[in-house]
């Protein structure tokens, strides 16, 4: 909705702010000053969406221009020849911008305001990119307090503290820094023994060394892969109403690898965006497209698979913006941006590089690539299967480029025109049904000869759209499944005329990859499935020349035996059968080098064949021949479809040479050193992670109605320090964060900071933050000794209450794991979209049914519910207190001691340990009547239980 | 300040201080403005997170009956396609139109049960409705409700979000979001689903989409624990409880006094709000407390899942303050492929479990005083056809409809809801042709009760002040329907 609602005064207030900063004749800065202003009072009514009366101020060439009433709306350098300062300086109300009354009034705009925009018209009306589309520069800082500094990244921090008026904390205590940095690089708090090792190591080289060792780990990748999951938006399930599993767990193995492997991000984001498209792809490139398969697929009765098909293909757009651009692409789906200099149109080009895989919203989601079970055999499993691809491609090139000639097909008389259920009936060549086809349909059509002595080497299925305008389609599918020819005598006599091969237009769809099935009785043939998007033809080859005597007549039968989801038929609606007499098929079909081909092709598929493994959804681009046209959806409406586009990248970015043209074109423009958006929208990320906010707040807008960054400086040294000097591996710009001295502060605050700063975004102490989801399950584990570490593997199911499965048609269960997977990470926990994992959907995990940009912390008592009541946290409490009470030390507060360290890793304070003391003798009392069976073996122990509990409930044992 | 102000506050501050201005331009969230120490803003009361004008309704109770009900079996009387019963449906039916099963020519279906008229209003209304029967006159019945979603799972999230892909917040959740809970000791928006099973569209129906995930309906259950990890471990009586809760309220007060992080306190509120929840919750699911002659009324049997448990549990949050309770009733997808879900079958079965379970919950509000400020809704995501189901082209061996998105009923009753009828269908029930009702024009007249304009309840997010009914398709309150 456009801001049409009164200003409150706060806004004004800072407005007055921004214009106090700008004295008389200093130069007024559009982004700062300028920007807000049209964003804020203007562009609801004169921007990318409306443009009143012609009127917008998106672009400067739009506002210099004269407005529907032949008005000047900018002049630069007179303001008061402007129709803008006369507006929104009139005091007739009929006149006044914005209006005072009506649908759109809106606050007038103040003095200050408008003596603004007149003094930037007079200093010439200069319009600036906004700074998100400018290529970040490093800029020279030097503050003061230089021996503060520890990495480059500080300077920035300390340069505005300084500016601000405000002194860095102290250096937080060892054992702080130690427990943040576990955390932040690998999920999990230090152990004792690692924390006894860095406290015993008073070099400062320590830190460094602590800081390798973490990167090192493999729990490392695991933390990281879970934070790209909610990018990915990974889950086990398939979304939509049924949201039955999908095996598609090989691509977060292939997530915690990449990120152990430190992957350089450009390669990061061209495996997951067009892994399929490079040069022979490995195995691991086409798990990383499960980037672009883990959209929804929607099995429900009676959908249709294309508006499910686009339904992914948009969302694969909209996520590839916001995790890689942080730019909400999505309002430009149904109109050019309201606020951001691109237009419409720009969608749809974009859009077009995800329109042509193969995947259709299939229930079996089509295409799957077996992995093989055997890593040895992997990569040759790979290959043979795209080889398979290759050579179906190959053995059905010449009849495609041979159907491209302008043979003169001959057109028979159809006669005694039949079909199984409704109608079949002729019009100028065509057949055409009526009435109701179910999906085992079959069509019997009698075609008169043109002439006797033809000689027939060919029949060709020609499978027409409903309509003539391409804009009405995609059109139901129409898809031959099978065919067979008999020829009948004039005697009556009856013979089957076999086929030796089938050619079509091109190879395509999960039912159309091998034309010569249509020839055998599978539902498997030619022509269009799930949909038809354009007229498809397939060319029958005779095994013989037929020449037809006088009274000759061919019995063609065809049958239509596939249905989409739901039992909706995709039998044909108009087709034509026509006859050829080219020696050329014969020829093709008897060629040697078709012999060859056939020959591999067999063999290749003995070999797949062979291969044991997961199937996986993958992302493969049909071929050039099947590209799907893209065309503008107007109004953001599927159905209704505007001009067609060829693929290309918004205008407001970096260009690409001439144009990138397919996936992998497009995966390179995104980590091309000119885009001004990938370096910093990933390290943005990366430091609100270790942070607590990013240096831009809104993680997924980056655009003008994001927040500005807080420190742009900070951001753009990150962003080039993370690019050039870390060659984008993500191990280095982590080191330089978590050894910077502004991470290594005490996050120790006074009532003065707090209310100055109470985010902490200036980050004048060091960051305190809530454990995420994962990490709140995971800390847990590891305090209680039960974490059962394996890399990599399907995803498990510890215990979750009854009843949170109870989805319709699933008949799918939850089975509590026994044995390690019962202790397994966060990150490996089975999720279902519809019916996500509870307890971890208290602490704020997303989801994942489309990509989650930002989680929002929140702090609820559902929260202490799960951590005090859920059966799995009574259990790490449990075996935590068996930890605790096995301390050698026999006292208890010895033993409150050691349970504090594990669960916090510091010091228990005196006051506390005292608070704890005092509950354990309570609670060893209260238990001498309290029946405890359920929970322990003694008094004792159930009280240790509870303590226990305690333990893990505490502010410091939930943060970081 | 209650925990649900807190809750918005503890948001608030993770949220920008420009989205948070932009709530305030929006004219809601204002209870975190007090809060953040922003008096000045707090003078204009559309910020103070209290109703845009005065509501009618303090609460809403959401009927839905999941699935979707055949309102030609129920609500809306067709004489003419009872004559037409058989015979193959109208060309001009068929053209254009999307089925989920149906194929080719189907055959019309007249209604399965005879019609009679009631009330003083003589509305018309089929024989399986006997109990809702005494209380039409209480009924204002929309008999030309109309989707343009025809599979259950987008049709129910644009019932309850008013977009059709799952991520955008619910009714519930805006409700919550624009006037906070009254209850101190229960969360704003309950959940209750019977049948065996959730909604098509899963947990998204009453999701939080983009307002903090505080805003999201709490799913209780009527079996086990109401609300997830409610009750404490056994072995761990209350007294015990209350021990330990004061123990991490102890220490966290030293961490606070040492670090001076303001989440530490929330943190502790949200421990007593815990522990006061995991007494009174547990009260008020607990139906035992009911004396006989209402579980006469209700027909209920305390320890089962089912509609009518849900309807008297629907009363007792009511009275205890909560904002939105939403009851999903699966069973009504009367396709006729299985005995289950034949309209001479299954059909049948689920009337009587839903016919006076919901008399009984109209009646008791009534006869509490809560009717006249709590908004009752009835209804399904979509409509079913007057044309038999042929699913596969052929006879089925039950009898049933299809899913059709051009016609439905709904009826909305309490909260100054002037009983009646609005809206008519063609004569074959398939269309709604007179005074057509939108989803969204249903979601306007619900904020609308509840003292929210659809156009001032908003939040900004990807760069748009969302609303639940989207600018793209301008929704109308239905003033003609109060009183």
């Amino acid at each position: 909705m456009p801001l049409r609602r009164p200003v409150p005064r706060s806004l004004c207030l800072l407005v007055l702010a921004l214009a106090w900063t700008a004295q008389a004749g200093e130069k007024i800065s559009y982004n700062e000053q300028i920007r807000p202003i049209f964003n804020t009072s203007c562009v609801g009514c004169h921007g990318g969406v409306k443009k009143n009366a012609g009127v917008s101020f998106i672009y400067r060439e739009e506002a210099l221009g004269t407005s529907a009433n032949g008005n000047r709306i900018i002049v630069p350098g007179e303001p008061e020849n402007s129709e803008l300062i006369k507006r929104i300086s009139s005091d007739d109300p009929r006149y006044v911008m914005p209006p005072a009354h009506g649908e759109h009034h809106n606050e007038p705009l103040s003095p200050a305001q408008i003596k603004l925009l007149s003094d930037w018209i007079r200093q010439g009306a200069e319009w600036q990119e906004h700074w998100a589309y400018i290529k970040p520069e490093r800029q020279a800082v030097q503050p003061q307090q230089q021996n503060w500094i520890r990495t480059p990244m500080d300077a920035y921090v300390l340069d505005q503290l300084e500016q601000k008026a405000l002194a860095p904390s102290a250096e937080a205590p060892r054992s702080q820094w130690l427990r943040r940095v576990s955390l932040d690089l690998t999920g999990l708090p230090p152990t004792l023994e690692e924390r006894q090792a860095f406290l015993a190591d008073e070099s400062d080289e320590a830190y460094e060394a602590v800081v390798d060792r973490l990167l090192a780990s493999p729990r490392y990748g695991e933390r990281w892969a879970a934070m790209w999951m909610d990018l990915a938006r990974y889950a086990d399930t398939i979304g939509y109403e049924k949201d039955k599993r999908r095996t598609i767990w090989p691509y977060r193995n292939w997530l915690i690898n990449a990120f152990n492997e430190d992957l350089p991000f450009p390669e990061f984001i061209r495996d997951q965006l067009a892994g399929d498209l490079v040069k022979e792809p490995t195995t691991e490139q086409l798990i990383s497209t499960g980037f672009l398969r883990l959209t929804q697929t929607n099995t429900e009765g009676g959908t249709d698979d294309e508006e499910f098909r686009v339904a992914a293909v948009l969302d694969r757009v909209n996520t590839t913006w916001s995790s890689f651009q942080g730019i909400t692409f999505g309002c430009v789906q149904c109109h050019s941006h309201p606020y951001e200099p691109i237009p419409h149109e720009d969608f749809y080009r974009f859009m077009s590089f995800f329109n042509s895989t193969e995947d259709c919203d299939q229930d079996n989601d089509f295409p799957l690539h077996v992995v093989a079970h055997k890593p040895e055999e992997r990569q040759q499993a790979t290959a043979a299967q795209l080889d398979l691809i290759r050579l179906r491609r190959l053995l059905n090139q010449p009849g495609s480029l041979e159907l491209e000639k302008p043979e003169p097909w001959l057109q028979p008389t159809y006669s005694a025109l039949k079909i199984s259920r409704g109608k079949l009936k002729q019009k100028a060549g065509v057949l055409y049904t009526e009435g109701t086809q179910p999906v085992h349909t079959t069509y019997y059509v009698t075609l008169e000869s043109p002439e006797a002595g033809t000689t027939v080497t060919s029949l060709k299925v020609t499978i027409l759209p409903d309509t003539d305008n391409p804009a009405d389609g995609p059109f139901r599918g129409a898809h031959l499944s099978q065919l067979t020819l008999k020829k009948v005598t004039a005697a009556g006599k009856s013979s089957d005329v076999p086929f030796s091969y089938v050619y079509a237009d091109s190879v395509a769809g999960p039912l159309g990859q091998d034309p010569a099935a249509a020839l055998k009785p599978s539902a498997q043939g030619v022509g269009g499935y799930p949909k038809l998007f354009r007229q498809r033809d397939a060319v029958f080859v005779l095994k013989q020349p037929l020449e037809l005597q006088p009274g000759d007549t061919l019995a063609a039968t065809l049958f239509c035996k596939a249905g989409t989801t739901g039992g909706q038929n995709t039998a044909l609606r108009r087709f034509q059968l026509q006859l050829g007499s080219s020696p050329a098929w014969q020829q093709l079909a008897a060629s040697d080098s078709q012999a060859q081909l056939v020959k591999q092709l067999r063999e290749t598929q003995k070999l797949v064949a062979g291969f044991k493994g997961e199937k996986v959804p993958v992302a493969l681009e049909r071929s050039s021949a099947s590209v799907r046209e893209s065309r503008v959806f107007i109004g953001g409406n599927r159905l209704n479809r505007g001009e067609a586009q060829k693929p290309g990248v918004p205008k407001i970015l970096n260009p690409y040479g001439a144009e990138a043209g397919n996936r992998l074109e497009m995966a390179e423009w995104l980590a091309h050193p000119d885009n001004s958006l990938t370096a910093r929208v990933f390290v943005n990320r990366v430091f609100s992670e270790l942070f607590g906010n990013g240096i831009v707040q809104t993680l997924g807008d980056f655009g003008s109605s994001g927040l500005p960054p807080t420190n742009l400086a900070l951001l753009d040294h990150l962003a080039i320090a993370f690019r050039e000097d870390g060659q984008w591996q993500l191990k280095s710009l982590l080191k330089e964060m978590v050894l910077s001295a502004t991470y290594r502060q005490d996050h120790r605050s006074t009532v003065e900071l707090t209310a100055r700063d109470p985010q902490n975004l200036l980050l004048a102490r060091g960051p305190r933050t809530r454990l995420s989801a994962e990490m709140i399950r995971d800390h847990a584990l590891s305090a209680s000794g039960l974490i059962a570490h394996r890399l990599g593997g399907p995803s498990v199911m510890p215990p979750q209450p009854e009843g949170v499965w109870t989805t319709v048609y699933s008949g799918e269960k939850w089975t509590d794991a026994k044995g390690p997977d019962r202790y397994r990470r966060a990150l490996y926990t089975f999720w279902k979209r519809t019916a996500p994992y509870p307890s971890m959907m208290t602490f704020d995990a997303a989801s994942r049914e489309v990509c989650n940009i930002q989680r929002i912390s929140t702090n609820t008592p559902l929260q202490p519910l799960v951590t005090l009541n859920d059966p799995a946290y009574l259990e790490f409490a449990q075996k935590l207190a068996k930890r605790i009470q096995n301390h050698p030390d026999a006292g208890a507060r010895a033993k409150i001691a050691q349970g504090y360290l594990l669960t916090t890793q510091q010091e228990i304070p005196t006051p506390s340990l005292d608070v704890l003391e005092k509950l354990h003798g309570e609670l060893v009392e209260d238990y001498q009547s309290v029946p405890y069976d359920t929970l322990a073996k003694s008094a004792e122990e159930a009280a240790w239980v509870n303590i226990a509990g305690v333990l893990l409930n505490i502010d410091s044992a939930l943060t970081k | 300040m209650n925990v649900y102000d807190q809750l918005r506050h503890d948001s608030g501050l993770l949220n920008s201080r420009r989205q948070f201005l932009k709530s305030c331009v929006a004219g809601v969230g204002g209870a975190w403005l007090s809060s953040l120490g922003l008096p000045a803003l707090a003078e204009d009361p559309l910020e103070r997170g209290i109703p845009h004008f005065a509501p009618k309704a303090k609460r809403v109770i959401f009927l839905h009956m999941a699935g979707a009900p055949s309102q030609l079996e129920l609500f809306d009387y067709k004489p003419e396609l009872n004559r037409l019963n058989g015979q193959d449906c109208p060309r001009e039916f068929l053209e254009g139109q999307n089925f989920a099963f149906i194929q080719g020519v189907p055959q019309m279906l007249g209604s399965q049960y005879d019609f009679h008229q009631a009330g003083d209003n003589r509305q018309w209304i089929s024989d399986r409705l006997p109990f809702t029967e005494r209380v039409i006159d209480q009924l204002c019945i929309i008999r030309s409700m109309h989707t343009d979603q025809f599979n259950h799972a987008p049709a129910q999230l644009l019932m309850h979000t008013g977009q059709t892909i799952q991520g955008n917040p619910s009714i519930g959740a805006w409700s919550t979001y624009g006037l906070g809970s009254e209850s101190q000791n229960l969360p704003g928006y309950i959940v209750l689903a019977s049948g065996g099973k959730t909604p098509s569209a899963g947990k998204s129906v009453w999701g939080s989409g983009f307002l903090p995930s505080v805003y999201q309906g709490v799913q209780c259950r009527s079996k086990g624990d109401p609300v997830m990890y409610l009750s404490s471990p056994d072995g761990m009586p209350r007294e015990i409880r209350r021990k330990a809760i004061d123990a991490i309220t102890e220490i966290n007060q030293q961490t606070h006094e040492d670090l001076h992080d303001a989440e530490t306190l929330a943190r502790i509120s949200q421990y007593e709000m815990a522990f006061r929840m995991q007494i009174h919750a547990s009260a008020a699911f607990d139906i035992q407390q009911e004396p006989e002659y209402i579980h006469k009324l209700y027909g209920t049997q305390p320890g089962k899942e089912s509609f009518a448990n849900n309807c008297l549990l629907a009363r007792r949050l009511a009275e205890r303050g909560t904002r939105y309770i939403q009851l999903f009733d699966w069973g009504w997808d009367s396709h006729g492929a299985g005995k289950a879900e034949a309209l001479n079958h299954g059909f049948t079965d689920k009337c009587r479990q839903m016919d006076q379970a919901t008399f009984a919950l109209l009646t008791d509000l009534k006869q509490r005083g809560l009717l006249e400020d709590t908004l009752v809704i009835w209804g399904g995501e979509f409509g079913r056809t007057p044309m038999r189901e042929n699913r596969g082209g052929g006879e089925m061996k039950f009898i049933g409809r299809d899913h059709n998105p051009g016609a439905f009923t709904m009826w909305m009753a309490g909260a100054g809801i002037k009983p009646g009828a609005h809206g008519e269908t063609d004569p074959m029930g398939y269309r709604a042709v007179k005074d057509k009702v939108s989803v969204h024009d249903l979601q306007a007249t619900i904020l609308n009760r509840l003292g929210l304009h659809h156009k001032k309840l908003s939040y900004p997010f990807q760069g748009l002040n969302q609303t639940l009914t989207p600018v793209s398709k301008p929704a109308r309150v239905l003033h003609q329907l109060f009183a």
